[in-house]
């Protein structure tokens, strides 16, 4: 078990008793926490060598990291951390670097229209509350996907990579749902940060919940006729701004263990959204020629009984997508 | 049961599916007894399962209407499809997907309207995994035909859309076949493997209970009924 969980849980306990921001917590989660995120792991063998840590990984032929460097970036949500597995495969045989690192961000900025967003003129006195308010990054309003390379922050020695490759997921186009500022018009998605958090630290300022409720209105998901614009743009804005591939996730189509034969009375079926934005994934592959891995193909070939839903499979299947990914990269010679 | 002694079942499909409900020694790969033993053996109704060719939606809307179906004689309560004739006739059934999309899509709801119509049977329609074994197309740019995979997967999304529109059941083969994995379950894209097969018979006769055919409870109609008089 990863220490994060239980100096968590820990923290928590402490919470309910003591309150939040005690100089205890404080120290604990500098003394634990920062620890966790930023341990490196060192592997190496016969001609390679691999850095390991939370959000990314290094493959070089050897310490000084040289050329050709090539960098791959992950925009997405809980599926894409499954390409860290493509690691040990590219060690045979590696020729010069290869980074691949998750963008900065979480779960509530990774929808193709927040990231297309990105590039806009926001008006800076009302992002700049957005963010305050709920809590979000500096960043989250800036179009730092575009920047042309990347650094690893917690290996600063490997020096700068180009975004040679931009791997999606469409997993958030389909799922997260989406507010627009009444005024600005601007969207944002504060769920990110509610996701991971206590209900109660959420609602504990009721002016906050308020003004969210009076500056935002909801426009939910979004429909796969604006899927298909949104991502034929970001593809486009992509190859042209960073000279890149971009590779996609798809997603499994069904629920495992729902046991609906009849549709007649379900209103919504999600298995129904996914499925139609599997297939507008395959018919902008037609159009615009990238590759997808076939999560759900992969997935279903693998067996599901043991999902508890679409998104979140067991870690013993992520080898076969890191695989894939690591098939697809040597194939169209990325790599 | 609540009318009848005998459960008359007509499975209007070709090897993709009539194998995975019919016994070995009737023709088809279910070694244990197929669909009509295991109901027969599980919840005492008797089972008479009739097995006829298919040439997809198009061809069986089109004989359902001209009154030169078989199936119209054959006093079945309970019909059976599948799409695996319009998978592989997809390509041919419009200039684009969408276009053939629709067709089968069509053809299957009239077919369906005239199996309700004419013989007052209730329709169930098998999909399929959309697993190809051999299949590992990762770019679909200047792929024609369309993969047998995407082809699968715009059947499936079809017919839940039916299933919503005209109240029919859908047997999720892709779903139960998903389940126990795929991998070690396909010979080739829409056949299965014995095991695979009785899983299939399995998911197909928990549809049917679920309906009430081996009880004197029919749920799905009771439900029908009321939503019909409120």
């Amino acid at each position: 078990m990863p220490l994060s969980k239980p100096v968590n849980t820990a923290l928590k306990t402490w919470r309910t008793v003591f309150g939040e921001g005690t100089v205890i917590e404080n120290w604990v989660k500098n003394r634990y926490l920062t620890s966790i995120s930023t341990e490196v792991t060192k592997e190496s063998g016969p001609g390679w060598v691999q850095y390991s840590g939370r959000r990314f990984i290094v493959v070089s032929e050897s310490d000084d990291f040289p050329e050709p460097r090539r960098g791959i970036l992950l925009k997405g949500g809980c599926d894409l951390p499954s390409v860290f597995t493509a690691g040990p495969l590219l060690r045979d045989g590696i020729k010069g670097t290869i980074a691949i690192t998750r963008h900065i961000g979480g779960t509530g900025g990774n929808r193709s229209d927040q990231i297309l967003q990105t590039l806009e003129d926001l008006d800076p006195a009302a992002i700049a509350e957005t963010r305050k308010m709920l809590k979000m990054s500096e960043d989250y309003f800036e179009p730092t996907l575009f920047d042309p390379t990347f650094r690893i922050p917690r290996l600063p020695e490997a020096g700068e990579f180009p975004k040679n490759v931009v791997i999606l997921s469409i997993a958030s186009d389909e799922t997260r749902q989406m507010y627009r500022h009444r005024e600005h018009g601007f969207i944002a998605d504060p769920g990110g940060w509610w996701l991971n958090q206590d209900m109660n630290r959420v609602l504990e300022n009721q002016e906050v919940v308020e003004w969210f409720r009076t500056t935002f209105k909801r426009i939910g998901r979004m429909n796969v006729e604006d899927f298909r614009k949104s991502n034929s743009q970001l593809i486009r804005e992509i190859r042209e701004r960073l000279g890149g591939e971009v590779i996609y996730y798809n997603t499994m189509g069904l629920d495992p263990a729902n046991p609906t034969h009849n549709y007649q009375l379900v209103k919504t079926a999600h298995s129904v959204r996914r499925r139609e934005f599997i297939i507008a994934l395959a018919e902008l592959s037609q159009e615009l020629g990238f590759p997808i891995v076939d999560v759900d193909r992969i997935l279903k070939t693998a067996g599901v009984k043991e999902q508890v839903d679409f998104a979140h499979f067991p870690v013993d299947r992520m080898a076969p997508l890191g695989a894939e990914v690591f098939r697809i990269l040597r194939q169209s010679e990325l790599v | 049961m609540s009318d009848t002694t005998t459960l008359k079942i007509l499975v209007h499909a070709n090897a993709d599916l009539s194998d995975a409900l019919i016994s070995k020694a009737a023709g088809g790969m279910l070694p244990d007894g197929g669909l009509a033993e295991r109901i027969t053996a599980e919840y005492g109704v008797g089972v008479e399962l009739i097995h006829e060719a298919s040439a997809g939606f198009v061809a069986l809307h089109s004989a359902l209407a001209n009154g030169s179906a078989p199936m119209l004689d054959s006093g079945a309560n309970i019909v059976i499809l599948s799409i695996a004739d319009d998978v592989h006739a997809l390509p041919d059934l419009g200039a684009t997907a969408e276009e053939a999309v629709h067709r089968s899509r069509d053809a299957l709801v009239g077919a369906i309207r005239l199996i309700k119509q004419k013989m007052g049977a209730h329709i169930l329609v098998a999909n399929h995994s959309t697993v190809d074994p051999s299949g590992d197309t990762y770019n679909y740019q200047g792929v024609s035909p369309e993969p047998i995979s995407l082809r699968i997967q715009r059947l499936d999304l079809m017919l839940i859309g039916v299933s919503h529109d005209e109240g029919i059941s859908i047997i999720d083969v892709d779903r139960k076949v998903a389940e126990t994995g795929a991998g070690g379950n396909l010979s080739a894209p829409m056949r299965y493997l014995p095991e695979a097969a009785a899983i299939i018979a399995g998911e197909t006769i928990r549809v049917l209970a679920d309906y009430g055919f081996f009880d004197d409870r029919p749920l799905l109609a009771q439900v029908g009924a009321k939503r019909k008089q409120s």
